[in-house]
């Protein structure tokens, strides 16, 4: 089979005074071994949750149901600690979002290294060569080894924190928002990077989580399209960005201006309404208070996810009632 | 009849701003390094730059929120720091990038609104208040019962910054300074909080916006100027930024990414791998670029006039 | 997201064990202060059997001499208290004013005042009150006039050298505001810089003072204490003095541990208490420090 993660209804909630905030609702989303999924949502769309939740779940988040199995072998929801802990690092890594302020400022990042091989029960000597095999990789000079996460720009710190989290060549590689501190230029060489890491085998898949539809069109492969808390349109790069099926992809796509436009051209519109609430997230469809095309339907029940062509969409425009 | 060319309200002439870092051994940061700078009235002006390029700096230089180390900043032909600030800011105002650090958290959004109409109005009627607010909120897309009773953090990020701009209407300025008006709201709603500026335009205000999104730039703004470690290295109507002329603005139309195609070939603008920034004497982009000459390492290039665009760099001196 | 927050804050409270314990430590030996002389038929010169250990008429036993331990404990706790009080409140005002000063104003007034605390810092502030106190210190009878002008005097004198510690902790913090985008905006809008300090400013560094009083408390009740062994005590009561008499009058030869253990026990929980309330209310107020 050549699915590496095959997540089905998954669920996970943050557990508060004024009720469950349902970040993650019933996420359908699989991915294929070596290609790189795209998963493009907003603030309050779930995605950073669903990123962490598969690999550091910690109290308030609450998993609440589903199915994810990893390699077709192992089910990702009833692991225990220990198993859980000897997954992260060797076969899934995550690059969370801000990781690249979170490297600790006092540590030189050889000390780093040598903190990570004692913690894995590593040989130190092995890491440290494995890691100034991956800086070459990253195109970053050995003499890193020896610097403070200070005395490197944005840029780098980037690529050292993809350099650490790929050390030991994980099957799949989370990344959350990895480029949006960085400048413009930097960001292209970052996301050429993980597309680089893919291609040599450093990594088998990746999962790229961002709002930006622009930066995930330069590289993904597969494109997910996420709103509070359900994925709305998985499918193909070039099908769902030249058509897109789901009304909330086909506004997003609408909103990142093409170069040619000006305001003196044509009055280009976004978005409107606010984003949804994951504590009380409207009823029926929860993309309705801002579709153009909201019919009854739509404001009762919650459409399913139905394959369209090589696509699947949850949207009422494609399924009968 | 002869037509009169725009007027402008803002001027900048030679302007740098230096901050002075360290105890014992003092190093300047050139954050804002000889710019000088017009804008005309009724346009949107855009100022395209990455983070650290100083365009920041020239808000709050033009905002009297800093002091220019040297150079002057004039509004209509008088120097900013001889007009009185409360007056000053009935003319020019500003709104700033994050919605939600430009409120107290503390407050109430609407006493913060009142406030400011008390502060220049001060005998004005409560329901007088209200209703120059609720004409200011609607010009923005908000109406004011959802803003009674709300405290900052009970908006979306995109509301509150149409709030942020409701506020700064109130005194019913001649400018607006938008220091990066939507780069921390969602993707799909940036474009409506641009078009309140186009909008505001019809009705005589004059804009300038700064921000890194050279798309968005292009697309809100009549005339552009780019920013490069403080300085200004090219100037001229929008469109200059789809065919640019200075290389480091050639270098960001490369590398952004653009929902119709993907990145074509290799980048032609390489960084170097530990992103050396050497002390250049010269042209403050000549360690990053790939056209560059012995001149362009010694000597810094004026800002070249070309007729309407202006560019900063050796490549386009008369020969 | 305004439940969201109020939920984490409140759970944070709610579960934080630390907190809750800290602060029944401390409110029970205050309480002990204040109304524990009201509850022993003993005054602390009263002498009785020597050498008696905890029992149910002397809660806290007696000691080589016959003092009864806690009548002393209940009596002196309140000298103790009191100045170390004082000293706190001393040192937030005049720290908070002076820190607020040199953040809003900056510039010369900035330096002036930063020279001073320099300054401050470097002396050995113990030397200081330990000549002041010697100098103009007299035994007072307890519950004279004397005493109360003494543990004002004391703790003053104190509060005048702990000042610069919450100086420079509210000026980082004032300047922090200073430069946010609300104070910013503020501005923008009209508001007089008076206005700015007492709607933008005050409210969002109320939370920070207090944890920055509390630990003023803690210091400025360690600093009494040891004034008192060192004998600068604002009366005959003063505890720990006692206490310092005791052990020269032979208490720990004597094997009456009782005698020092106890009020050393209790000052010290309650210093430690006031601290891991500041750390239990830090992590409250700041949201990076939270775990979850």
């Amino acid at each position: 089979m050549s699915i590496l993660l095959n997540v089905e209804n998954y669920k996970v909630y943050y557990r508060t005074l004024s009720g469950y905030i349902r970040a993650v609702d019933g996420v359908y989303l699989s991915v294929d071994k070596g290609k790189i999924i795209g998963v493009v949502g907003e603030s309050g769309s779930g995605k950073s949750t669903l990123a962490l939740s598969l690999v550091l779940p910690k109290p308030p988040m609450v998993i609440k149901g589903g199915r994810v199995i990893f390699d077709n072998s192992i089910d990702m929801l009833n692991l225990n600690t220990n198993e859980r802990r000897k997954l992260l690092f060797t076969r899934i890594s995550i690059i969370p979002q801000y990781s690249l302020d979170a490297l600790p400022v006092i540590k030189k990042i050889r000390k780093l290294i040598t903190d990570l091989a004692r913690d894995k029960n590593i040989d130190v000597e092995e890491l440290l060569n494995l890691f100034k095999e991956r800086l070459k990789t990253v195109n970053l000079p050995d003499r890193v080894l020896d610097m403070y996460p200070i005395e490197l720009s944005g840029g780098m710190r980037q690529r050292v924190v993809i350099a650490i989290s790929t050390l030991l060549k994980p099957d799949l590689l989370i990344a959350d928002e990895p480029t949006s501190a960085l400048d413009v230029v930097t960001q292209r060489q970052v996301l050429e990077l993980l597309t680089d890491l893919r291609d040599q085998g450093i990594i088998r898949s990746l999962i790229f989580i961002t709002h930006d539809i622009a930066a995930v069109r330069q590289i993904a492969d597969k494109i997910a399209t996420m709103y509070a808390g359900k994925i709305v349109e998985i499918g193909d790069l070039e099908s769902t960005i030249t058509s897109p099926l789901h009304p909330y992809t086909s506004l997003l796509i609408k909103s990142v201006p093409s170069l040619e436009v000006s305001y003196r051209t044509k009055t280009l519109r976004g978005l409107g309404g606010i984003p949804p609430s994951l504590l009380n997230p409207p009823e029926g469809c929860r993309f309705h208070p801002r579709c153009p095309y909201v019919k009854p339907t739509c404001t009762r029940e919650e459409p399913p996810l139905v394959k369209v062509g090589s696509s699947y969409v949850a949207c009422w425009l494609y399924s009968k009632r | 009849m002869i037509y009169e060319l725009s007027e402008d309200v803002l001027n900048l002439k030679n302007v740098s701003k230096y901050f002075y870092v360290g105890l014992i051994k003092r190093s300047t940061i050139k954050a804002v390094d000889g710019v000088s700078l017009n804008v005309k009235k009724g346009e949107i002006l855009g100022l395209l730059g990455e983070s650290g390029s100083g365009k920041s700096t020239i808000a709050k230089l033009i905002l009297k929120i800093l002091k220019p180390t040297r150079g002057a900043i004039y509004y209509r032909e008088r120097n900013i720091w001889e007009i009185d600030s409360k007056e000053y800011y009935t003319r020019v105002q500003g709104v700033f990038q994050d919605p939600y650090a430009s409120f107290n958290p503390r407050r109430k959004v609407l006493d913060i609104l009142i406030d400011v109409l008390l502060n220049y109005y001060p005998k004005i009627e409560r329901s007088k208040a209200y209703e120059v607010i609720n004409n200011v909120l609607e010009k923005v897309g908000i109406s004011i019962k959802d803003v009674v009773n709300k405290y900052p953090h009970e908006f979306s990020g995109g509301q509150l910054q149409r709030i942020s701009i409701a506020r700064a209407l109130l005194v019913k300025p001649e400018i607006i300074i938008a220091d990066e008006p939507v780069s921390m709201v969602d993707a799909s709603t940036r474009i409506d909080i641009l078009n309140i500026f186009i909008e505001l335009k019809k009705e005589g205000l004059t804009s300038v916006i700064i921000g890194h999104d050279l798309s968005l730039i292009h697309y809100v703004s009549d005339r552009v100027a780019v920013m490069y470690k403080g300085q200004i290295v090219e100037e001229g109507p929008a469109d200059i930024l789809l065919d640019p002329l200075h290389p480091y603005t050639k270098m960001l139309l490369e590398s952004i990414p653009r929902i119709d195609k993907k990145w074509s070939t290799e980048p032609q603008y390489k960084i170097l791998p530990l992103e050396i920034r050497e002390k250049t004497y010269g042209c403050v982009f000549a360690d990053r670029c790939p056209f560059k000459s012995k001149k362009c390492v010694k000597e810094e290039p004026p800002l070249i006039d070309l007729g309407k665009p202006r560019v900063k760099c050796w490549l386009y001196q008369e020969a | 997201m305004s439940n969201l927050t109020k939920s984490i804050v409140w759970i944070l409270i709610k579960r934080n064990y630390k907190f809750w314990t800290c602060l029944s430590i401390v409110l029970f030996i205050i309480m002990l202060a204040l109304l524990g002389p009201y509850s022993t038929p003993y005054k602390p010169n009263d002498v009785v059997t020597p050498r008696l250990p905890p029992q149910s008429s002397h809660p806290f036993g007696t000691d080589n001499l016959g003092y009864d331990v806690f009548s002393a404990s209940v009596y002196g706790l309140r000298v103790s208290l009191m100045v170390g009080f004082v000293a706190a409140v001393v040192a937030t005002t005049v720290g908070v004013t002076l820190g607020l000063i040199a953040g809003l104003k900056g510039g010369i007034v900035d330096s002036i005042i930063d020279s001073i605390t320099n300054i401050l810092i470097a002396i050995p502030t113990v030397f200081i009150m330990i000549i002041v106190g010697t100098f103009y210190v007299t035994g007072a009878g307890a519950g004279t006039a004397r005493e109360l002008l003494n543990m004002i005097f004391i703790g003053t004198t104190i509060g005048l050298l702990m000042w610069h510690w919450t100086a420079r902790a509210v000026r980082s913090q004032v300047i922090a505001l200073k430069t946010s985008d609300y104070v910013a905006v503020s501005i923008l809008s009209g508001n007089s810089s008076f206005k700015v300090l007492i709607k933008d400013i005050l409210p969002n560094i109320a939370s920070y003072i207090l944890l920055v009083f509390v630990i003023q408390l803690a210091n400025g009740l360690a600093t009494s204490v040891t004034l008192e062994f060192l004998g600068i005590k604002a009366s005959e009561w003063s505890l720990f003095a006692r206490v310092m008499q005791w052990l020269q009058m032979g208490a720990l030869i004597a094997h009456v541990w009782w005698a020092w253990l106890i009020p050393g026990a209790l000052i010290v929980m309650l210093i430690a208490s006031l601290y891991i309330i500041v750390l239990a209310l830090d992590e409250v107020f700041n949201p990076r420090l939270r775990r979850i």
